[in-house]
């Protein structure tokens, strides 16, 4: 849920999602999400960041006018970015150092009715599927719980997860992910993720009993959810992201509500 | 953080202007007002989860859970039907819409997901239980259902049945930018609901990347209620503002190619 305290939102990066045999991309729009919370008219820079090595980079890629968009794709970054890099792209008043030891912090304005968002998305042959969408670092020390049910099987059909993390550091760091099915509470399958990446997991491999509800959870580092399915035989896509578990509740304490979720099952 | 001036700027933006108000008894649950689609290219699902039983795994067999309700609304917001669906100990169950309205011709419309059965933390806390979660579309009949999430929570349901509309109400007009571009390469049908409990009027706008106008549209939209328009095809790409009285008009969009479909909310 929105939260209208009017924090400034630190951070606002758009990922370039990948998946197997799909292409990303990423529209970016060079205009507020409202016309009250920021009134500026501005030219902004588009650039694209990743870490490696420990450290992060950062190149300028464009410069774009106040209520344009543009779309970049990964072939646009092939032989700029390593390829397994998570590569974030970013809108900001104000250029990132080529090289340093601090994410750089994009100068965009905070709004939070909506978030600032892109289109993030994905392609596969002429089906396309996206969300609206951005990403702020994640605490190194959280925890995640997702309860996904939207594998879809049948033939020809490939379901993933695809976590999205991106921590500070610049350094990889690596995790476990367990998958269970929530009424049996039997494992499925126990993969290593790491920060800072696009993890892709295949659901399919998994086996998860068919219409069961699947529970995800990781209890060294957290990310967003985003559930992928495609056919292949028809060029379909679907993809979705859960939200924290916080969001079962409005009002009150619900990070309360949170903990005791998150203590219930990765508990 | 904002400076004084700022505050002072943004006050008639936010002074008593929540998104979502709260509900009035504690042991309300709350819902997301989701949109239905179904004729002869679209069917709508709804993946049921038991939020109680995730909460509490003691509730997920618990008898005195006689189930989750679900209410569908036409467009205009007026009940087509009332279901209670068993959970029957489980976790989850995906509903088809279509089996909750037979014998109604309508196309789309509006419908909210009532848990009754609040654990006892949700309320300690302070807190509403709260629906938000997935419904998915089925276009020309394609194997895959699209996902989407509910984006906002729009509905309280009090213990005897009563419903009541949470979003909030603007003093000013606001305008919602939806960050995504529109090109000719797909038709976008674009769906809005009214969470407030007034009559509202909508404005949707494509304008180019210069600012210039190249349609509009105005809709009123009784509470509950909902409508789904289909956008021209323009040679130029353009962008979706949706002027309104409501705190955030979020739309849902449906972007159709071929017989592909691509669904998002803003």
């Amino acid at each position: 849920m929105a939260n209208q305290s009017l924090e400034r939102n630190p951070m606002t990066y758009f990922p370039l999602l990948h998946a197997p045999e799909c292409c990303g991309y990423v529209t970016l729009c060079n205009f507020p999400p409202n016309n009250w919370e920021d009134r500026t008219r501005q030219e902004r820079l588009v650039q694209v960041s990743w870490a490696d090595n420990g450290k992060w980079h950062s190149k300028l890629l464009d410069q774009l006018a106040f209520g344009k968009s543009l779309t970049i794709e990964a072939s646009d970054l092939k032989g700029v970015v390593p390829e397994e890099a998570l590569v974030l792209l970013s809108l900001s008043e104000r250029a990132f150092q080529q090289s340093s030891d601090e994410l750089p912090s994009p100068v965009l304005p905070a709004t939070v009715l909506p978030a600032w968002r892109a289109t993030l998305g994905l392609r596969y042959g002429p089906a396309e599927t996206s969300y609206q969408g951005e990403l702020v670092p994640f605490p190194d020390n959280a925890s995640l719980l997702t309860f996904g049910p939207f594998i879809q099987p049948g033939p020809g059909i490939r379901n993933f997860l695809l976590l999205v993390n991106l921590a500070k550091n610049p350094c990889s760091r690596k995790g476990n992910l367990q998958m269970l099915d929530a009424e049996s509470n039997k494992i499925y399958g126990d993969v290593s993720i790491r920060s800072n990446a696009v993890n892709i997991i295949d659901l399919d491999a998994a086996q998860l009993p068919e219409n069961k509800l699947p529970v995800f959870f990781s209890k060294e580092m957290t990310g967003i959810p985003l559930y992928l399915s495609i056919d292949k035989t028809s060029y379909m896509m679907s993809m979705e992201h859960t939200h924290p578990p916080a969001s079962m509740a409005i009002h009150g304490n619900r990070w309360a509500l949170q903990k005791k979720l998150k203590a219930n099952w990765l508990g | 953080m904002r400076t004084f001036l700022e505050k002072v700027r943004l006050a008639p933006w936010l002074y008593k202007q929540p998104l979502t108000r709260v509900p009035r008894d504690i042991n309300a649950a709350v819902s997301d007002l989701f949109i239905w689609r179904n004729n002869s290219e679209w069917k709508s699902r709804f993946d049921l989860i038991n939020l109680s039983a995730l909460i509490n795994a003691d509730l997920s067999h618990n008898e005195a859970n006689p189930g989750v309700e679900i209410r569908v609304m036409d467009k205009e917001g007026q009940l087509l039907g009332t279901s209670i669906v068993p959970l029957d100990g489980g976790y989850n169950k995906v509903i088809n819409i279509a089996d909750l309205i037979s014998g109604h011709q309508d196309e789309y419309g509006t419908f909210c997901v009532i848990h009754p059965f609040i654990p006892a933390v949700v309320s300690e806390t302070g807190s509403f239980l709260a629906e938000r979660g997935y419904a998915s579309f089925q276009y020309r009949q394609s194997r895959l259902w699209s996902y989407m999430h509910g984006n906002l929570d729009a509905v309280a349901a009090y213990p005897g049945g009563t419903l009541e509309l949470l979003g909030g109400s603007s003093i000013l007009r606001r305008r919602y930018n939806l960050q995504h571009q529109i090109t000719n390469a797909s038709s976008y049908d674009i769906g809005l609901t009214n969470p407030s409990g007034r009559r509202r009027k909508l404005l949707l706008k494509l304008l180019d990347e210069d600012g210039t106008e190249h349609y509009t549209a105005e809709l009123e939209l009784p509470p509950g209620g909902c409508e789904i328009t289909r956008l021209p095809e323009l040679e130029m790409p353009v962008r979706l503002v949706v002027t309104s009285k409501l705190v955030m008009a979020r739309p849902i969009v449906f972007r159709m190619k071929g017989g592909l479909l691509d669904v998002f909310h803003g």
